[in-house]
């Protein structure tokens, strides 16, 4: 049995790495709520532009844009958001097995795959394998700002117009509740007819409206912003996620320390009872041997 | 008198929301003037300043491109970014547009920090611009 000062020295290791847990599951605890209200305050504008490429779609021909534009899929690019910081559960490990998946499946299709990921431990894990990375970029989802979306969404759009890429699949974590995540993919270009809204404040009679200037004009504008605001809901999304996740698992770290806290102590209790009786029964058999 | 109710809303935040009585807005073809009872209409803006009155004060607000929509005295601004005057800080935008325009002279047009410098330099421009004008006002 192991003596009671390496068992006191074992508790006091776990209750400081439970002090750890716990701070970080307050930080991420305040983190998830900042980074839920920004996906939240994302929603509006993203849902406007939704109605507005619904209603110009219905009036002009979208399959004659470029964007839209269906080609034989011969070079697929997949973006993957990732976390810059570990210590988040399957937060990351959900995404790299969605997109080594992707990647069989469209290997297997006689495609050629390159990634973009965001985060450094996508881009650590996926370094180390036989993919090709196009561009990976770290640093950026501590302080995300809606310019990185634009930058990516454009790089994507051009690479995509130039016939570099055939397709752009975007994989990340979608925030279902602050206890529940799921990786999800997405099409980002060419860019899929917008399914109908679910919401029932959206679904009015669609407004003829007059376009100033042209409808053609508007959709020029409207299509490179629309790719640019998925993007940027995607990050939104996976940065609750990721936030989310780490609070989880650093619950379970600290609900699990404290569970072995509660052990240690019991033993500890056993082992001191056990050398004071070992003591006494010394003394006693002693006294005994006197008589 | 009928109003408007305005919404502006940018991929970050929603800017502003309530009932307007009279907005002017930087349309791509030229100012847009709207008051209550305006025709539906779907408009791209450019950067460029927008504004309007509540209860007889003006609010000002600096936007990036983006669009206008109004239907049935409804009017909903997307904007790539939305700055009112008064919350603008003169210096740091100042510093921005000095930045920008620094940045932009090592670049080649085309590229897309070419193009990301172009629009930080545009919105830093019009930030500086209104910033100013309030506080010449003051």
């Amino acid at each position: 049995m192991a003596s009671l000062k390496a068992i006191r020295t074992r508790i006091r290791s776990i209750k400081s790495t439970q002090k750890i847990t716990r701070a970080m599951k307050m930080v991420a605890a305040a983190r998830l709520r900042r980074s839920q209200e920004a996906a939240l305050a994302a929603r509006p504008y993203e849902h406007l532009m939704h109605e507005v490429l619904d209603s110009v779609g219905a009036r002009v021909e979208l399959a004659r844009y470029p964007l839209f534009q269906q080609r034989e899929v011969k070079r697929v690019e997949i973006v993957a958001i990732t976390s810059d910081r570990g210590l988040c559960g399957g937060f990351n490990g959900i995404i790299e097995k969605r997109v080594r998946k992707l990647t069989q499946e469209a290997e297997d299709k006689g495609q050629k795959v390159t990634l973009r990921i965001i985060g450094r431990k996508g881009a650590d894990y996926f370094r180390r394998r036989e993919v090709s990375i196009r561009r990976s970029y770290t640093g950026l989802l501590g302080d995300l700002k809606f310019s990185t979306a634009q930058e990516i969404a454009l790089e994507l759009s051009m690479l995509f117009l130039a016939g570099e890429i055939d397709q752009v699949l975007l994989v990340y974590n979608e925030f279902v509740s602050a206890v529940s995540q799921r990786a999800v993919e997405k099409q980002l270009l060419p860019i899929l007819p917008p399914p109908p809204p679910a919401d029932i404040e959206s679904v009015r009679t669609p407004v003829d409206y007059i376009y100033e200037p042209g409808a053609d004009a508007i959709l020029d504008d409207l299509l490179p912003r629309y790719i640019t605001n998925q993007m940027w809901a995607s990050l939104l999304e996976s940065l609750a996620s990721e936030n989310a996740a780490r609070m989880t698992a650093m619950d379970a770290a600290t609900n699990n320390a404290k569970e072995m806290i509660d052990k240690l102590t019991i033993l500890m209790n056993r082992t001191r009872q056990a050398a004071i009786t070992s003591e006494l029964v010394e003394i006693v058999s002693g006294a005994e041997a006197l008589k | 008198m009928a109003s408007l109710e305005l919404e502006i809303t940018t991929p970050e935040k929603k800017a502003f929301k309530g009932e307007v009585s009279e907005i002017i807005a930087p349309g791509a073809d030229g100012l847009l003037g709207i008051r209550p009872g305006h025709a539906p209409l779907l408009a791209t803006i450019t950067p460029g300043v927008l504004s309007f009155e509540v209860a007889g004060e003006t609010h000002r607000y600096a936007l990036g491109g983006g669009f206008i929509e109004i239907a049935e005295n409804h009017v909903r601004v997307l904007a790539d970014t939305a700055d009112r005057d008064r919350d603008i800080d003169l210096e740091r935008a100042r510093a921005a547009l000095a930045d920008a325009t620094d940045q932009l002279q090592k670049l080649v047009a085309g590229t897309s920090e070419y193009v990301h410098q172009r629009s930080r330099q545009e919105r830093a421009r019009l930030r500086v611009e209104l910033a100013s004008r309030l506080s010449s006002a003051c």
